[in-house]
């Protein structure tokens, strides 16, 4: 069990590019896993920066940047998107097509490739107004890669959020983690997820 | 590390936040018996054949009450004040639904418009005596003499020097523009980070 407090700010940059900046981190409070006793209470940052241009009404692609300060390494990832959003009556829909690179001094490039569905449902009518909550749920698959080994990966994030104003948004829920059960014994962690969006 | 980050991003977040504007639109869900009962006994003249589903929208132009409900599938919108005297009905039409001659009057100023243009919805927007509008949406007497004024609404999908945004566009019967706007899309930050 841990949480992951995170902040997104997002703003315009013009000529349908935006830039999303975003500070999460990671405090363990206890962990189902044995090999991760030890590491109860401790804690790593990420702060990432992506660059998004949209290709269509709804659609858009993403480049961006994020490092991580956990102990003493610091840890580098690329990332690329595409993420369409499709609204329907009373829905709306996310889909994120992502891959990523990691490596560090101390870390072992890894490359993963995700997609993520998500959905959103107000809980007062047609769609989500201000000052009203709603319903989000996240469900993604991550498959990664490193040297000669493969790993595949399952989180499920529901929570529930609150729109002060389309600029402004908080949810909070629950981020469910499974993995390495396809090549020996599954690892699943559970996080308090809270994240604050916010658009300038 | 670990507070200095959390510090900065906090405090440079909240002096943000106080320039947020707030955008006042509030729909709700309303219960059959909070409903007036002269809108209540027109939307049951006009024969829904599903359930009626009705909102209350609270915005800066005043309150209003609507119904929304499915016949003969297409999708109806009937909208009342909040005495319950009706607005306008909407029914969710085809493209071809319209007469020949109003889609190419409207098709020319979409081609003057954009540089390329998808039709996402078609609209039908009635306002009139509500016997007269009950007659005409009963029988599909659109195009007859019975008075009544037709509108038609359209969300179009449109290019326009390099930015493609959604278009609410309001026409008359002749296919004459009334009305122009740019749609502001909610924010999707929450569903693609």
């Amino acid at each position: 069990m841990g949480s992951l407090p995170a902040i997104n700010l997002n703003s315009d940059l013009g000529n349908g590019y935006r830039l999303n900046f975003k500070w999460e981190s990671r405090q363990i409070i206890e962990s189902v896993s044995e090999a991760d006793a030890n590491r109860v209470n401790f804690v790593l940052s990420d702060f990432s920066a992506i660059v998004s241009k949209k290709v269509d009404l709804r659609s858009s692609i993403a480049g961006g940047y994020l490092i991580r300060f956990e102990g003493d390494a610091v840890i580098h990832r690329t990332i690329q998107q595409f993420a369409l959003v499709r609204r329907l009556t009373g829905i709306r829909i996310g889909h994120r097509f992502a891959s990523d690179q990691t490596f560090g001094k101390k870390e072992d490039f890894s490359f993963r490739l995700r997609y993520r569905l998500t959905g959103e449902f107000p809980l007062s009518g047609q769609e989500v107004d201000n000052k009203e909550f709603y319903l989000k749920v996240n469900n993604e698959y991550l498959n990664a890669f490193e040297r000669n080994s493969y790993d595949f990966e399952i989180r499920l994030v529901p929570s529930m959020g609150y729109l002060f104003t389309d600029k402004n948004k908080l949810e909070a829920g629950l981020d469910y983690r499974i993995d390495s059960f396809v090549n020996g014994t599954a690892v699943s962690n559970l996080w308090l997820a809270i994240s604050w969006y916010i658009k300038l | 590390m670990q507070k200095t980050s959390f510090l900065i991003v906090f405090f440079l977040t909240a002096s943000l936040n106080c320039f947020a504007q707030l955008k006042y639109e509030k729909e709700s869900r309303l219960k059959v018996d909070q409903v007036p009962k002269n809108a209540l006994q027109f939307v049951e003249s006009l024969e829904p054949t599903k359930k009626v589903k009705w909102y209350f929208e609270e915005n800066l132009s005043g309150n209003s009450i609507e119904a929304k409900f499915d016949k003969n599938e297409f999708m109806y919108s009937v909208e009342f004040d909040s005495l319950g005297n009706l607005e306008d009905i909407e029914i969710l039409k085809p493209w071809e639904a319209i007469d020949v001659h109003t889609r190419n009057a409207i098709e020319t100023y979409l081609k003057k418009q954009f540089n390329k243009y998808k039709i996402r919805k078609v609209q039908f927007q009635l306002t009139g005596k509500p016997k007269d509008l009950a007659q005409v949406v009963k029988a599909n007497l659109y195009y007859s003499d019975i008075p009544y004024t037709l509108k038609y609404e359209l969300i179009v999908k449109g290019n326009k020097n390099k930015d493609i945004s959604l278009y609410e566009l309001l026409f008359d019967d002749e296919g004459e523009n009334l009305k122009l706007s740019k749609i502001l899309l909610r924010n999707t930050d929450n569903l693609e980070y």
